[in-house]
Protein backbone atom coordinates (compact mmCIF):
# COMPACT_ATOMS: atom_id res chain seq x y z
CA UNK A 1 0.00 0.00 0.00
CA UNK A 2 1.34 3.30 -0.70
CA UNK A 3 1.87 5.96 1.81
CA UNK A 4 -0.69 8.13 0.29
CA UNK A 5 -3.25 5.92 0.63
CA UNK A 6 -1.92 5.04 4.18
CA UNK A 7 -2.94 8.35 5.12
CA UNK A 8 -6.05 8.35 3.62
CA UNK A 9 -6.86 5.11 5.67
CA UNK A 10 -5.79 6.65 8.74
CA UNK A 11 -7.84 10.16 8.32
CA UNK A 12 -10.79 7.56 7.48
CA UNK A 13 -10.11 5.37 10.77
CA UNK A 14 -9.71 8.62 12.52
CA UNK A 15 -12.69 9.84 11.53
CA UNK A 16 -14.63 6.33 12.24
CA UNK A 17 -12.91 6.23 15.75
CA UNK A 18 -14.55 10.52 16.41
CA UNK A 19 -18.10 9.34 15.03
CA UNK A 20 -17.51 6.17 17.03
CA UNK A 21 -17.08 8.36 20.36
CA UNK A 22 -19.76 10.69 19.66
CA UNK A 23 -22.15 7.99 19.03
CA UNK A 24 -21.03 6.44 22.37
CA UNK A 25 -21.39 10.40 24.54
CA UNK A 26 -24.92 10.67 23.00
CA UNK A 27 -26.23 7.21 24.18
CA UNK A 28 -23.99 7.35 27.50
CA UNK A 29 -25.72 11.28 27.94
CA UNK A 30 -29.45 9.72 26.98
CA UNK A 31 -29.11 6.89 30.08
CA UNK A 32 -26.46 8.48 32.15
CA UNK A 33 -28.29 12.29 32.68
CA UNK A 34 -26.82 15.64 31.53
CA UNK A 35 -23.07 15.91 31.07
CA UNK A 36 -22.87 19.10 32.37
CA UNK A 37 -23.87 17.74 35.14
CA UNK A 38 -21.64 15.32 35.01
CA UNK A 39 -18.73 17.07 34.34
CA UNK A 40 -19.50 19.61 37.19
CA UNK A 41 -19.67 16.53 39.35
CA UNK A 42 -15.57 15.48 38.31
CA UNK A 43 -14.50 19.00 38.88
CA UNK A 44 -15.98 19.51 41.86
CA UNK A 45 -13.25 19.90 44.72
CA UNK A 46 -13.50 17.87 47.47
CA UNK A 47 -12.58 20.22 49.69
CA UNK A 48 -13.84 21.59 53.41
CA UNK A 49 -14.96 24.85 52.00
CA UNK A 50 -17.01 23.32 49.10
CA UNK A 51 -18.60 20.72 51.87
CA UNK A 52 -19.59 23.21 54.10
CA UNK A 53 -21.43 25.24 51.06
CA UNK A 54 -22.92 21.75 50.07
CA UNK A 55 -24.42 21.59 53.16
CA UNK A 56 -25.75 25.33 53.22
CA UNK A 57 -27.14 24.63 49.70
CA UNK A 58 -28.95 21.70 50.89
CA UNK A 59 -30.17 23.31 54.11
CA UNK A 60 -31.23 26.23 51.60
CA UNK A 61 -32.89 24.04 49.41
CA UNK A 62 -34.53 22.42 51.89
CA UNK A 63 -35.62 25.98 53.28
CA UNK A 64 -36.73 27.38 50.00
CA UNK A 65 -38.68 23.78 49.53
CA UNK A 66 -40.52 24.31 52.86
CA UNK A 67 -41.29 28.19 52.46
CA UNK A 68 -42.88 27.17 49.10
CA UNK A 69 -45.11 24.36 50.51
CA UNK A 70 -46.39 26.74 53.03
CA UNK A 71 -47.10 29.67 50.64
CA UNK A 72 -48.70 27.62 48.30
CA UNK A 73 -50.78 25.53 51.21
CA UNK A 74 -51.32 29.07 52.48
CA UNK A 75 -52.43 30.65 48.81
CA UNK A 76 -54.83 27.76 48.38
CA UNK A 77 -56.46 27.56 51.84
CA UNK A 78 -57.32 31.34 50.67
CA UNK A 79 -58.20 30.77 47.55
CA UNK A 80 -60.93 27.50 48.64
CA UNK A 81 -62.42 29.70 51.24
CA UNK A 82 -65.61 31.57 50.31
CA UNK A 83 -65.28 35.40 50.83
CA UNK A 84 -66.53 38.72 48.68
CA UNK A 85 -64.63 41.55 47.16
CA UNK A 86 -66.16 44.53 45.61
CA UNK A 87 -64.36 47.06 43.64
CA UNK A 88 -66.25 50.38 44.56
CA UNK A 89 -64.74 52.41 41.57
CA UNK A 90 -65.24 49.71 39.26
CA UNK A 91 -68.95 48.87 40.47
CA UNK A 92 -68.71 45.23 41.06
CA UNK A 93 -68.90 42.18 43.52
CA UNK A 94 -67.11 39.41 43.27
CA UNK A 95 -68.13 35.97 45.14
CA UNK A 96 -65.32 33.96 45.26
CA UNK A 97 -65.00 30.36 46.63
CA UNK A 98 -62.66 27.14 45.52
CA UNK A 99 -61.18 29.07 43.12
CA UNK A 100 -64.55 29.94 41.44
CA UNK A 101 -65.49 34.33 40.64
CA UNK A 102 -68.82 34.96 40.11
CA UNK A 103 -69.01 38.68 39.34
CA UNK A 104 -71.93 40.47 39.54
CA UNK A 105 -72.36 44.88 38.73
CA UNK A 106 -73.60 46.65 41.33
CA UNK A 107 -74.62 50.63 42.05
CA UNK A 108 -72.90 52.54 45.05
CA UNK A 109 -72.66 55.01 46.81
CA UNK A 110 -73.16 58.28 45.17
CA UNK A 111 -70.74 60.51 47.15
CA UNK A 112 -71.61 63.80 48.17
CA UNK A 113 -75.05 65.63 48.14
CA UNK A 114 -76.67 68.37 49.52
CA UNK A 115 -79.52 67.59 52.32
CA UNK A 116 -81.12 70.70 53.98
CA UNK A 117 -78.29 72.60 53.58
CA UNK A 118 -75.44 70.37 54.71
CA UNK A 119 -73.15 68.71 52.33
CA UNK A 120 -73.56 65.29 53.19
CA UNK A 121 -71.51 62.01 52.41
CA UNK A 122 -73.41 58.92 50.99
CA UNK A 123 -70.23 56.52 49.94
CA UNK A 124 -69.44 53.01 50.06
CA UNK A 125 -67.35 52.15 53.11
CA UNK A 126 -64.12 50.42 52.30
CA UNK A 127 -62.42 47.67 54.60
CA UNK A 128 -63.35 44.35 55.74
CA UNK A 129 -66.46 43.48 56.21
CA UNK A 130 -68.56 40.23 57.25
CA UNK A 131 -72.14 39.20 56.31
CA UNK A 132 -74.08 39.69 59.55
CA UNK A 133 -77.41 38.94 58.42
CA UNK A 134 -79.97 37.26 55.45
CA UNK A 135 -83.23 38.35 54.63
CA UNK A 136 -85.97 37.45 51.93
CA UNK A 137 -88.19 40.17 50.67
CA UNK A 138 -86.44 42.75 53.18
CA UNK A 139 -88.55 45.81 53.77
CA UNK A 140 -86.66 49.38 53.87
CA UNK A 141 -87.17 51.37 57.27
CA UNK A 142 -85.86 54.42 55.65
CA UNK A 143 -83.25 56.03 57.96
CA UNK A 144 -84.11 59.66 58.40
CA UNK A 145 -81.67 61.17 55.94
CA UNK A 146 -85.06 59.76 53.10
CA UNK A 147 -87.13 62.13 54.89
CA UNK A 148 -84.38 65.21 54.42
CA UNK A 149 -83.94 64.05 50.97
CA UNK A 150 -87.83 64.47 50.09
CA UNK A 151 -87.70 67.48 52.17
CA UNK A 152 -85.13 69.18 50.32
CA UNK A 153 -86.40 67.71 46.87
CA UNK A 154 -90.07 69.34 48.14
CA UNK A 155 -89.16 72.30 49.68
CA UNK A 156 -91.17 71.15 52.61
CA UNK A 157 -90.68 71.24 56.13
CA UNK A 158 -90.77 67.65 58.32
CA UNK A 159 -92.46 66.67 60.53
CA UNK A 160 -92.38 63.37 62.96
CA UNK A 161 -95.46 61.61 63.56
CA UNK A 162 -96.10 60.12 67.06
CA UNK A 163 -98.31 57.18 67.75
CA UNK A 164 -101.07 59.72 69.07
CA UNK A 165 -100.76 62.57 66.42
CA UNK A 166 -103.73 63.85 64.46
CA UNK A 167 -103.01 66.32 61.82
CA UNK A 168 -105.44 67.97 60.14
CA UNK A 169 -105.18 68.42 56.70
CA UNK A 170 -106.13 71.33 53.88
CA UNK A 171 -108.28 69.16 52.13
CA UNK A 172 -110.80 68.07 55.59
CA UNK A 173 -109.29 65.18 55.89
CA UNK A 174 -107.36 64.41 58.96
CA UNK A 175 -104.00 62.43 59.52
CA UNK A 176 -103.65 60.44 62.72
CA UNK A 177 -101.88 56.76 63.39
CA UNK A 178 -104.17 53.70 64.76
CA UNK A 179 -102.67 51.15 65.99
CA UNK A 180 -99.96 49.69 63.39
CA UNK A 181 -101.15 52.16 60.49
CA UNK A 182 -100.98 55.14 59.59
CA UNK A 183 -104.01 56.89 57.21
CA UNK A 184 -106.63 59.25 56.56
CA UNK A 185 -109.52 60.20 58.89
CA UNK A 186 -112.01 61.51 56.58
CA UNK A 187 -114.97 63.67 57.64
CA UNK A 188 -117.17 60.45 57.99
CA UNK A 189 -114.87 59.21 60.40
CA UNK A 190 -113.78 56.48 58.01
CA UNK A 191 -110.15 55.06 58.48
CA UNK A 192 -108.07 54.57 55.58
CA UNK A 193 -104.59 53.40 55.97
CA UNK A 194 -101.86 54.73 54.02
CA UNK A 195 -100.29 52.15 51.31
CA UNK A 196 -96.54 51.10 52.69
CA UNK A 197 -94.03 52.93 50.84
CA UNK A 198 -96.03 56.05 50.12
CA UNK A 199 -94.24 59.20 50.48
CA UNK A 200 -96.10 61.44 52.80
CA UNK A 201 -95.50 64.51 51.43
CA UNK A 202 -98.62 67.72 51.69
CA UNK A 203 -99.28 70.81 52.47
CA UNK A 204 -95.80 71.85 52.48
CA UNK A 205 -94.97 69.31 55.22
CA UNK A 206 -93.14 65.95 54.65
CA UNK A 207 -94.85 63.55 57.34
CA UNK A 208 -92.86 60.60 58.53
CA UNK A 209 -94.43 57.51 60.09
CA UNK A 210 -93.59 56.51 63.60
CA UNK A 211 -91.37 53.26 64.41
CA UNK A 212 -93.15 50.05 64.14
CA UNK A 213 -95.74 51.97 62.32
CA UNK A 214 -96.52 49.62 58.81
CA UNK A 215 -96.10 52.98 56.90
CA UNK A 216 -92.68 53.35 58.24
CA UNK A 217 -91.90 49.94 55.89
CA UNK A 218 -91.00 50.21 52.31
CA UNK A 219 -91.62 47.31 50.43
CA UNK A 220 -90.28 46.58 47.15
CA UNK A 221 -87.44 49.28 47.45
CA UNK A 222 -84.78 46.73 48.52
CA UNK A 223 -85.53 44.37 45.71
CA UNK A 224 -86.19 40.61 46.70
CA UNK A 225 -83.22 39.58 48.90
CA UNK A 226 -80.75 41.00 51.38
CA UNK A 227 -77.19 40.45 52.54
CA UNK A 228 -76.34 42.63 55.97
CA UNK A 229 -72.82 43.84 56.49
CA UNK A 230 -73.01 46.44 59.57
CA UNK A 231 -73.66 49.99 60.13
CA UNK A 232 -76.99 49.78 58.25
CA UNK A 233 -75.14 48.42 54.90
CA UNK A 234 -75.64 45.61 52.73
CA UNK A 235 -76.10 44.53 49.34
CA UNK A 236 -79.57 44.17 48.34
CA UNK A 237 -81.57 44.16 45.18
CA UNK A 238 -83.94 47.20 43.97
CA UNK A 239 -86.80 48.24 42.26
CA UNK A 240 -84.53 50.62 39.75
CA UNK A 241 -82.94 47.86 37.97
CA UNK A 242 -81.47 51.18 35.65
CA UNK A 243 -79.05 52.66 38.29
CA UNK A 244 -76.90 49.43 38.37
CA UNK A 245 -73.82 50.77 36.91
CA UNK A 246 -74.06 53.91 39.02
CA UNK A 247 -72.95 55.60 42.08
CA UNK A 248 -76.38 56.94 43.30
CA UNK A 249 -76.88 54.64 46.17
CA UNK A 250 -76.78 55.86 49.86
CA UNK A 251 -73.97 54.07 50.80
CA UNK A 252 -75.55 50.34 50.05
CA UNK A 253 -74.54 47.86 47.12
CA UNK A 254 -77.41 47.62 44.72
CA UNK A 255 -77.89 44.57 42.45
CA UNK A 256 -80.34 43.64 40.01
CA UNK A 257 -82.66 41.04 41.96
CA UNK A 258 -82.01 38.72 39.40
CA UNK A 259 -78.30 38.79 40.64
CA UNK A 260 -79.29 39.05 44.18
CA UNK A 261 -81.17 35.86 43.94
CA UNK A 262 -78.52 34.31 42.78
CA UNK A 263 -75.57 35.41 44.88
CA UNK A 264 -78.08 34.95 47.96
CA UNK A 265 -77.86 31.25 48.03
CA UNK A 266 -73.94 31.39 47.60
CA UNK A 267 -73.60 33.22 50.50
CA UNK A 268 -73.52 32.18 54.05
CA UNK A 269 -73.62 34.26 57.78
CA UNK A 270 -70.15 35.42 58.71
CA UNK A 271 -68.82 35.10 54.70
CA UNK A 272 -65.82 38.09 54.88
CA UNK A 273 -66.23 40.86 52.45
CA UNK A 274 -63.58 43.18 51.43
CA UNK A 275 -64.45 46.49 49.76
CA UNK A 276 -61.85 48.90 48.04
CA UNK B 1 18.08 -1.75 -18.72
CA UNK B 2 16.95 -2.26 -15.42
CA UNK B 3 14.50 0.83 -14.98
CA UNK B 4 15.05 2.38 -11.76
CA UNK B 5 12.51 1.40 -8.49
CA UNK B 6 12.12 5.36 -7.85
CA UNK B 7 10.91 6.10 -11.52
CA UNK B 8 8.43 2.88 -11.72
CA UNK B 9 7.03 4.04 -8.49
CA UNK B 10 4.95 7.03 -9.92
CA UNK B 11 3.78 4.56 -12.77
CA UNK B 12 2.32 2.06 -9.77
CA UNK B 13 1.16 4.95 -7.98
CA UNK B 14 -1.16 6.46 -10.81
CA UNK B 15 -2.54 3.35 -12.02
CA UNK B 16 -3.50 2.42 -7.93
CA UNK B 17 -6.86 2.77 -8.87
CA UNK B 18 -8.37 6.53 -6.91
CA UNK B 19 -10.98 4.56 -5.47
CA UNK B 20 -9.14 3.44 -2.13
CA UNK B 21 -8.60 7.28 -2.14
CA UNK B 22 -12.37 8.14 -2.98
CA UNK B 23 -13.21 5.55 -0.23
CA UNK B 24 -11.02 6.20 2.21
CA UNK B 25 -11.82 10.13 2.03
CA UNK B 26 -15.31 9.33 1.86
CA UNK B 27 -15.28 6.98 5.04
CA UNK B 28 -13.32 9.55 6.88
CA UNK B 29 -15.83 12.41 6.18
CA UNK B 30 -18.88 9.73 6.99
CA UNK B 31 -17.01 9.40 10.25
CA UNK B 32 -16.32 13.29 11.37
CA UNK B 33 -20.10 13.94 10.67
CA UNK B 34 -21.22 10.86 12.34
CA UNK B 35 -18.80 11.99 14.95
CA UNK B 36 -19.89 15.65 14.70
CA UNK B 37 -23.58 14.69 15.38
CA UNK B 38 -22.43 12.61 17.83
CA UNK B 39 -20.58 15.16 19.92
CA UNK B 40 -23.57 17.78 19.59
CA UNK B 41 -26.39 15.36 20.80
CA UNK B 42 -24.78 13.68 23.25
CA UNK B 43 -22.23 16.91 24.88
CA UNK B 44 -22.93 20.49 22.99
CA UNK B 45 -26.53 20.50 23.07
CA UNK B 46 -27.26 19.16 26.74
CA UNK B 47 -25.37 22.08 27.52
CA UNK B 48 -27.85 24.22 26.40
CA UNK B 49 -30.32 22.44 28.19
CA UNK B 50 -28.75 21.57 31.35
CA UNK B 51 -30.49 21.97 34.15
CA UNK B 52 -30.89 24.78 36.60
CA UNK B 53 -27.72 25.03 38.67
CA UNK B 54 -30.61 25.30 42.01
CA UNK B 55 -31.34 22.10 40.85
CA UNK B 56 -27.79 20.51 40.79
CA UNK B 57 -26.87 18.81 44.07
CA UNK B 58 -24.09 20.33 45.99
CA UNK B 59 -21.60 17.85 44.47
CA UNK B 60 -22.02 19.13 41.33
CA UNK B 61 -21.08 22.51 41.51
CA UNK B 62 -17.31 23.93 41.84
CA UNK B 63 -16.91 26.00 44.72
CA UNK B 64 -17.51 29.20 42.98
CA UNK B 65 -20.70 27.69 41.52
CA UNK B 66 -21.75 27.05 44.70
CA UNK B 67 -21.13 30.57 46.04
CA UNK B 68 -22.72 31.62 43.12
CA UNK B 69 -26.03 29.45 43.71
CA UNK B 70 -26.38 30.16 47.17
CA UNK B 71 -26.84 33.41 47.24
CA UNK B 72 -29.37 33.08 44.77
CA UNK B 73 -30.75 30.67 46.69
CA UNK B 74 -30.65 32.77 49.57
CA UNK B 75 -32.13 35.87 47.48
CA UNK B 76 -34.92 33.41 46.47
CA UNK B 77 -35.36 32.31 49.94
CA UNK B 78 -35.77 35.72 51.33
CA UNK B 79 -37.84 36.43 48.40
CA UNK B 80 -40.34 33.68 49.62
CA UNK B 81 -39.67 34.92 53.60
CA UNK B 82 -41.20 38.11 52.85
CA UNK B 83 -43.71 36.43 50.47
CA UNK B 84 -44.77 34.23 53.56
CA UNK B 85 -44.78 37.48 55.91
CA UNK B 86 -47.62 39.02 53.43
CA UNK B 87 -49.82 35.81 53.26
CA UNK B 88 -49.67 35.77 56.83
CA UNK B 89 -50.50 39.76 57.26
CA UNK B 90 -53.63 40.09 58.65
CA UNK B 91 -54.29 44.11 57.27
CA UNK B 92 -54.58 45.05 54.24
CA UNK B 93 -51.51 45.49 52.20
CA UNK B 94 -49.84 45.94 48.80
CA UNK B 95 -47.76 43.07 47.59
CA UNK B 96 -44.80 44.17 44.87
CA UNK B 97 -43.54 41.04 42.97
CA UNK B 98 -41.00 42.52 41.03
CA UNK B 99 -39.84 39.50 39.40
CA UNK B 100 -43.64 38.78 37.83
CA UNK B 101 -44.22 42.67 37.52
CA UNK B 102 -47.24 42.16 39.67
CA UNK B 103 -48.75 44.89 42.36
CA UNK B 104 -51.48 42.58 45.11
CA UNK B 105 -54.13 44.23 47.08
CA UNK B 106 -53.85 41.64 49.95
CA UNK B 107 -55.67 41.44 52.86
CA UNK B 108 -55.57 38.18 55.78
CA UNK B 109 -54.38 36.00 53.15
CA UNK B 110 -56.84 37.06 50.30
CA UNK B 111 -55.74 38.30 47.22
CA UNK B 112 -58.35 41.42 46.47
CA UNK B 113 -56.37 42.57 43.00
CA UNK B 114 -53.84 42.29 41.15
CA UNK B 115 -52.58 44.72 38.97
CA UNK B 116 -49.83 44.79 35.93
CA UNK B 117 -47.18 46.86 37.42
CA UNK B 118 -44.59 47.78 34.75
CA UNK B 119 -41.04 48.69 36.87
CA UNK B 120 -39.00 51.44 36.27
CA UNK B 121 -35.64 51.01 34.83
CA UNK B 122 -32.40 53.02 35.12
CA UNK B 123 -32.21 55.16 32.10
CA UNK B 124 -28.98 56.41 30.23
CA UNK B 125 -28.38 59.96 31.41
CA UNK B 126 -27.20 60.58 27.62
CA UNK B 127 -30.39 59.60 26.62
CA UNK B 128 -32.30 62.48 25.13
CA UNK B 129 -35.25 63.44 26.84
CA UNK B 130 -34.41 61.54 29.75
CA UNK B 131 -31.93 63.14 32.02
CA UNK B 132 -34.81 65.28 33.91
CA UNK B 133 -35.85 61.71 35.58
CA UNK B 134 -32.32 60.93 36.52
CA UNK B 135 -31.80 61.64 40.85
CA UNK B 136 -30.79 64.69 41.53
CA UNK B 137 -32.28 66.30 39.10
CA UNK B 138 -35.23 68.89 40.00
CA UNK B 139 -36.62 69.84 36.76
CA UNK B 140 -38.77 67.57 34.83
CA UNK B 141 -42.08 66.33 33.26
CA UNK B 142 -44.67 67.43 33.11
CA UNK B 143 -43.55 70.70 33.68
CA UNK B 144 -47.04 72.22 34.89
CA UNK B 145 -46.09 70.93 39.12
CA UNK B 146 -45.18 67.44 39.23
CA UNK B 147 -41.33 68.34 40.06
CA UNK B 148 -42.68 68.33 43.37
CA UNK B 149 -43.19 64.61 42.85
CA UNK B 150 -39.69 64.16 41.35
CA UNK B 151 -38.27 66.69 43.82
CA UNK B 152 -38.53 63.64 46.84
CA UNK B 153 -36.72 61.35 44.27
CA UNK B 154 -33.97 63.56 43.58
CA UNK B 155 -33.82 64.64 46.93
CA UNK B 156 -30.85 61.76 47.98
CA UNK B 157 -34.04 59.07 48.07
CA UNK B 158 -34.23 56.72 45.32
CA UNK B 159 -35.72 53.52 45.21
CA UNK B 160 -33.39 50.45 45.78
CA UNK B 161 -33.46 48.53 42.65
CA UNK B 162 -33.15 45.24 44.56
CA UNK B 163 -35.05 45.90 47.73
CA UNK B 164 -36.41 42.63 49.45
CA UNK B 165 -38.83 43.50 52.70
CA UNK B 166 -41.09 45.63 53.98
CA UNK B 167 -42.05 49.54 52.99
CA UNK B 168 -45.15 52.19 54.14
CA UNK B 169 -47.35 53.91 51.91
CA UNK B 170 -46.55 57.46 52.89
CA UNK B 171 -48.70 60.24 53.11
CA UNK B 172 -49.17 62.39 49.59
CA UNK B 173 -46.21 64.73 49.99
CA UNK B 174 -48.49 68.08 49.38
CA UNK B 175 -51.47 66.60 50.30
CA UNK B 176 -53.75 68.41 47.25
CA UNK B 177 -54.51 67.59 43.88
CA UNK B 178 -52.25 65.97 41.54
CA UNK B 179 -50.22 67.50 39.35
CA UNK B 180 -49.86 66.98 35.22
CA UNK B 181 -51.75 63.79 33.32
CA UNK B 182 -51.33 62.25 36.99
CA UNK B 183 -54.37 59.53 37.60
CA UNK B 184 -53.00 58.96 41.20
CA UNK B 185 -49.59 58.70 43.47
CA UNK B 186 -48.53 56.65 46.27
CA UNK B 187 -45.56 57.53 47.35
CA UNK B 188 -43.62 54.69 49.73
CA UNK B 189 -41.40 54.52 52.35
CA UNK B 190 -38.11 54.63 50.58
CA UNK B 191 -39.09 57.22 47.92
CA UNK B 192 -40.88 54.63 45.23
CA UNK B 193 -43.47 56.30 43.26
CA UNK B 194 -45.94 54.21 42.52
CA UNK B 195 -48.27 55.76 39.65
CA UNK B 196 -50.34 56.34 37.09
CA UNK B 197 -51.16 58.97 34.05
CA UNK B 198 -53.41 59.62 31.34
CA UNK B 199 -51.32 59.26 28.43
CA UNK B 200 -51.91 57.69 25.15
CA UNK B 201 -51.14 53.94 25.62
CA UNK B 202 -48.22 53.87 22.95
CA UNK B 203 -46.50 56.09 25.38
CA UNK B 204 -46.96 54.61 28.66
CA UNK B 205 -44.61 51.55 27.93
CA UNK B 206 -41.89 53.57 29.87
CA UNK B 207 -42.09 53.35 33.38
CA UNK B 208 -40.22 56.61 34.80
CA UNK B 209 -36.46 55.14 36.64
CA UNK B 210 -37.49 54.58 40.03
CA UNK B 211 -41.12 54.45 39.52
CA UNK B 212 -43.67 52.12 39.17
CA UNK B 213 -46.61 52.00 36.70
CA UNK B 214 -49.74 51.20 37.16
CA UNK B 215 -52.56 51.22 34.18
CA UNK B 216 -55.24 54.09 34.91
CA UNK B 217 -57.65 51.43 35.59
CA UNK B 218 -55.68 49.95 38.53
CA UNK B 219 -54.79 52.97 40.14
CA UNK B 220 -58.37 53.95 40.03
CA UNK B 221 -59.56 51.27 41.39
CA UNK B 222 -56.70 51.04 43.91
CA UNK B 223 -56.98 54.22 45.41
CA UNK B 224 -60.12 53.87 47.46
CA UNK B 225 -58.26 51.31 49.14
CA UNK B 226 -55.18 52.29 50.18
CA UNK B 227 -54.16 54.34 53.60
CA UNK B 228 -51.20 56.11 54.85
CA UNK B 229 -48.82 54.06 56.90
CA UNK B 230 -50.02 50.93 54.74
CA UNK B 231 -47.78 47.62 54.48
CA UNK B 232 -46.03 46.88 51.41
CA UNK B 233 -44.04 43.84 51.14
CA UNK B 234 -41.24 44.20 48.12
CA UNK B 235 -39.71 40.82 46.83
Amino acid sequence: MSGSTLRYTVFALIGLGVGASGVREALAARTAGPPAADALISAAPSSGDADDLGQGITAMQAGIAALQQKIAADEAASTARAHMVVSVTERFVEHREKGEITRFNIAVGKGAAWISGRKTRFDTPVGRFEITGKEENPRWQPPSWHFDELATKNRAKITELRPDSAVALSDGRTLTVQGKDVGYLDTAGAFTPVPPGENLVMDGRVFVPPYGTNQRFYPGVLGTHRLLLRDGYAFHGTNNPNSIGTASSHGCMRLRNEDIAKLYPKVAVKTPVFIY
Amino acid sequence: MDASPSLSEPAVATSEPALWRWLAGAVGLLGCAVGGAGWWVGVAAPVYEAPALSAMTPEQKSVGEQRAVYRQLQQERNRLTVRAEAQAEVERHLRLDREAGKLWLAEDGFILRICEAMFGTAIPSDMPGMRDWLPGQQRSWPANGAHRLYGRVGNGVFPQPDLIGRLDVDPWPDGGALPGNLVGVLVLSDGTLIYSERRPPLLSFDARPGTILLSEADMNALVGGLTEGMKVYVW
